[in-house]
């Protein structure tokens, strides 16, 4: 699930480099940041709440 | 393509196939070795690839290109190409007293990543309308222009300082009592665009951009 929400929300960033554009940078922040940053607290949340 | 953004390229190509690699090999996070490399694949690299492309956008964000991408700016950016010296921003744009590939945000710094969230909430905004077409006319700054835009680069110089016309009026500029549009106030014109000529200028190969 985090491999999955980094991976699109890395693709959405890629895309968004190569275009100069406000929409490009509201899909930067709205979307690819959001994805990237969902999957960095799923995978910490299951560091923290995996068996000991 | 600048170096920064191959390296950001580089970088979340890299993340991708380590994120590939877990996902065809989840054992591998079993051992303490293998955490390491997963903290390094969902947090560390991400991480610093978001940093990345937030501090690329921003630096795009300052370009002339980013600016009259909006199809509202269009005649803004046609301004700068008045054939006629007494306009504000063409002047500075034409003699390069200003860089040209950051000319709106030179005069119109305070549109900053740092604004108040209001700026954010109307630059989202100003997105959405463009993208829908549902602006309204004419354009106009939301607060009077600011003389420090113009004293960043114009206080303290010689032909600012001494010149005749500023030099009794000095302290009302700094302080901003009184504005220097008022006097210089032949700026972007946009709705009267069609009454002037157009400087056309050398193409890029001579001027050795």
């Amino acid at each position: 699930m985090a491999g999955a929400l980094i991976a699109v929300g890395l693709v959405v960033e890629l895309a968004t480099l190569f275009w100069i554009h406000p929409v490009s940078m509201t899909l930067f922040l709205c979307l690819g940041a959001v994805l990237v940053l969902a999957g960095m607290a799923v995978f910490l949340w299951s560091v923290v709440s995996g068996p000991r | 393509m600048t170096g920064f953004t191959i390296i950001l390229i580089f970088l979340a190509a890299v993340t991708l196939a380590m994120i590939a690699i877990i996902l065809r090999r989840p054992d591998l996070t079993a051992s303490a070795g293998g955490m390491l490399f997963a903290f390094f694949t969902f947090f560390m690299l991400p991480g610093v690839a978001l940093l990345g492309g937030t501090v690329q956008h921003y630096e795009q964000a300052k370009s002339t290109e980013f600016c009259v991408s909006c199809h509202i700016n269009k005649p803004f950016e046609e301004s700068l190409y008045i054939d006629d010296g007494r306009f504000l921003p063409a002047a500075h744009f034409q003699n390069r007293r200003i860089p040209a590939d950051r000319a709106c945000y030179a005069c119109h710094s305070d549109y900053t990543m740092f604004g108040d969230v209001d700026d954010k909430i109307r630059g989202v905004r100003h997105v959405w309308h463009n993208v829908l077409g549902t602006w309204s006319e004419p354009v106009a700054l939301y607060e009077p222009y600011e003389n420090t835009a113009c004293l960043e680069c114009h206080a303290g110089a010689r032909t600012y300082e001494e010149h005749p016309d500023h030099r009794p009026y000095l302290l009302e500029l700094l302080d901003g009592s009184r504005s220097c549009v008022t006097c210089h106030n032949l700026v972007h014109e946009v709705d009267k665009l069609d009454r002037f000529g157009r400087w056309q200028p050398a193409p890029a190969r001579i001027r050795g951009d």
